[in-house]
């Protein structure tokens, strides 16, 4: 039986729009992928910008603090932000927090600013659709023509 | 001598006016139209009644009404929908550009309608059935240019009605497939038809008898493009179609079959055969010497085969091919080709059994394209590799380009020679005539300076497409002081901040259209507000996963799409789209 204790120290800021009881907590975290929150931490660990750039635009780095996810027997400490623990957290929630309506779109915005930091330098070239179903269906023909 | 030149009378108005009404139908220029529109009211009116095409490149720019009672003698119309982006299945299906409210229109007011254009739009059956209906006696040309929302049934209704059709276009869109019909009728009613293409769509069901009787019936038939149909079957359409001057499509099914047999027009000159690899090729040979045209972007053939062929084909003004052809093809066509014009080189697989291991362009092959085919007056690459050098020697030498994109691909680590800054300067301030320019390159590519670069050098560029360019917000305000003439711009993967990219649309005065993905955004997205200007829409596209295949989730990072509109913001916009305009900010 794994059981999670998400502690993030840092009381000030309120994560949730709504109050969260512990068991609650408990009960949605412990249906997480640990490889899979590993990940989310990860890529949160990332630079905001690759080493070859230096933004003018200071950005207000906000202050990390410690993050602690037991699980499995696992013990594991990360230094994030608010805002990171707040994409972990809503991840492993696995939907949005509750809102007042004239703030849901902007609250799916705010979402994608964050994915947008992190990733704006990860954009794989994009292949074009036509050369891309040529590509599949050569791959095709070639399965077809072989001998086992 | 001031004095007397208030005093004289140039000319009587009226006289002016017939002197006018004469010139002005020989005016067939879009942007000459527009300055002259601006003159005064009275020239304003002719030239609005006199303007036979209009193309709105976004069409959420006016609404048909707007421009039905603007130009209502219209005879030829040109829409595009979706973000140029959709081609590389980046934009939602559902983020809009319906064809539907504008047929409407067309049915209502625009009685001189001949040739109708969509691209990038979704049509249904229902618009193509009031098109029919309405406009189908007059219509020559219909293009479906990358649509979708249709079946063969609204084609039906078209090939029923539309006898005088000499042109029907529907490469790449996305059609869902009944039967055949549509061509069997085409074919039973149409005897003036020119140009047919319905290249790159699955439809599979045509049969290619009715391609042999269209050929019999209509001996204007100039340009044919199919779907995968296999030659042998298209030996009598081939023999029938004489006036036949370009032919794409087919394929190379029978690996045992003598495909040499296989006669071709006498006027054909531009082609692409689909799947034809190393065996099939030399069925070309006979009549390479006059080809214009090729198109090899789905053919089989290895680095060596594109060495071979180009050499034999001195009059070719138009290639498109994929990487496979190779530093040496390239050094080949440089040699052989003089005439080149547009040359296009697309990304092929990236797995390394699938394509040749020469198959990689460089600032080699670059530097001899450069040096051998002064006409070009296009080219559009990826590469793997690039020097200051190559970009240098283009500016040097290809004074006609007037459109220029480059890629560089993300397989090799290390670049020769990065940053491009010189090359790039030297390239822009060599190619004068540049009126497009597309830049892909990686972090470290270009620095801030090297943007400002582009800025400066680019005085006749309407159309820029940015992809992981410059280092900081710095670089893009450098950028945006200059760009003239700058009235499109996409940029991606850059890491520039709301904030900026804001400042530099106040700053582009040309601009009317801006697309991005990957940026650096505000908490809130309210950075982008600064922006914010009559007529001036702004929509977000917010992160989104994305299904590809069955079990993998993509991230899609956020787009912006802005733009001048006299519409007013859209209304029907899908939930994968915000308005900024209808974000709440007064209360916060």
């Amino acid at each position: 039986m794994s059981g999670i204790e998400l502690n993030h120290s840092r009381p000030t800021k309120k994560i949730f729009h709504r109050p969260q009881s512990f068991r609650d907590i408990q009960g949605w975290i412990s249906k997480m992928n640990p490889e899979l929150v590993k990940t989310v931490i990860e890529s949160g660990k990332k630079p905001l910008c690759p080493a070859h750039y230096t933004p003018t635009v200071s950005l207000s780095m906000p202050e990390t603090t410690p993050l602690t996810i037991f699980y499995n027997g696992i013990v594991n400490v990360y230094q994030v932000s608010p805002r990171q623990a707040e994409t972990v957290i809503k991840f492993a929630y696995g939907k949005e927090t509750p809102t007042s309506p004239s703030h849901n779109k902007l609250q799916t915005l705010n979402q994608g600013k964050q994915d947008v930091d992190e990733s704006c330098s990860d954009l794989p070239i994009a292949r074009k659709r036509s050369l891309q179903r040529f590509l599949k269906k050569r791959k095709g023909r070639v399965n077809i023509g072989a001998p086992y | 001598m001031i004095h007397s030149s208030y005093t004289q009378r140039w000319t009587s108005s009226s006289m002016s006016d017939v002197v006018f009404e004469c010139v002005i139908p020989y005016i067939n220029n879009s942007r000459d139209r527009q300055s002259v529109s601006l003159v005064c009211r009275r020239w304003y009116e002719v030239e609005a009644q006199t303007r036979k095409h209009v193309m709105i490149a976004l069409c959420y720019a006016a609404t048909p009404a707007q421009l039905s009672r603007r130009f209502p003698y219209l005879e030829s119309i040109k829409l595009k929908g979706k973000p140029r982006a959709a081609m590389y299945n980046l934009i939602p299906e559902d983020w809009g550009g319906s064809v539907t409210s504008w047929v409407e229109e067309i049915a209502r007011s625009f009685t001189c309608l001949k040739v109708v254009h969509f691209r990038r739009m979704i049509v249904t059956d229902e618009d193509l059935q009031v098109l029919a209906r309405v406009r189908g006696h007059l219509l020559q040309v219909l293009k479906l240019d990358k649509c979708s929302g249709f079946s063969t049934d609204g084609l039906l209704h078209i090939c029923r009605s539309c006898r005088n059709l000499n042109t029907l276009f529907l490469e790449e869109s996305q059609v869902r497939e009944k039967d055949g019909e549509w061509l069997h009728e085409l074919a039973l009613n149409n005897t003036v038809l020119e140009t047919l293409n319905f290249y790159m769509t699955d439809l599979s069901q045509v049969d290619f008898k009715d391609l042999e009787l269209l050929a019999r019936k209509c001996k204007t038939l100039v340009s044919v493009k199919i779907s995968d149909c296999e030659i042998l079957d298209l030996v009598g359409f081939f023999q029938a179609a004489v006036s036949l001057e370009e032919f794409s499509g087919g394929c190379f099914n029978d690996q045992g079959e003598d495909y040499g047999a296989v006669s071709y027009p006498s006027s054909l000159c531009r082609l692409g055969l689909n799947y034809m690899s190393t065996n099939e090729m030399p069925i070309v040979f006979p009549f390479a010497s006059r080809l214009k045209k090729l198109d090899l972007l789905y053919a089989l053939l290895d680095t060596e085969d594109h060495c071979l062929l180009l050499s034999k084909c001195p009059n070719l003004e138009v290639l498109e091919t994929r990487n496979v052809i190779g530093d040496r093809g390239m050094e080949v066509l440089a040699q052989y080709c003089k005439k080149l014009k547009r040359l296009r080189i697309e990304r092929g697989d990236d797995e390394q059994e699938m394509e040749d291991e020469e198959g990689i362009v460089s600032q080699i092959g670059l530097t001899a394209i450069s040096q051998g085919c002064q006409d070009l007056q296009y080219i559009a690459v990826y590469v793997s590799d690039i020097t200051n050098a190559a970009l240098e020697s283009m500016g040097m030498h290809l004074k006609n380009l007037n459109d220029f994109r480059l890629v560089l691909l993300d397989r090799e680590e290390v670049i020769t020679d990065l940053p491009l800054d010189n090359g790039v300067r030297a390239l822009l301030h060599g190619c004068q005539k540049l009126k497009r320019f597309a830049l892909y390159l990686r972090p470290g590519g270009l620095t801030d300076l090297g943007l400002t670069y582009i800025g400066q050098n680019s005085q006749n560029i309407r159309w820029m497409l940015l992809g992981y360019l410059g280092e900081s917000d710095e670089g893009l305000l450098g950028f945006s002081k200059g760009c003239p003439s700058l009235q499109k711009l996409e940029v991606r993967g850059c890491c520039f901040s709301e904030q900026a990219l804001a400042i530099a649309v106040l700053h582009l005065r040309s601009l009317r259209y801006l697309w991005v993905q990957g940026y650096r955004g505000s908490s809130n997205g309210y950075d982008l507000l600064t922006m914010a200007r009559p007529f001036w829409n702004i929509e977000i596209i917010p992160s989104r996963r994305v299904l590809v295949g069955e079990d993998k989730e993509v991230e899609h990072p956020a787009h912006i799409l802005a733009y001048y509109s006299l519409a007013g913001p859209r209304t029907d916009f899908p939930p994968s789209v915000v308005l900024l305009n209808s974000v709440p900010f007064l209360d916060e």
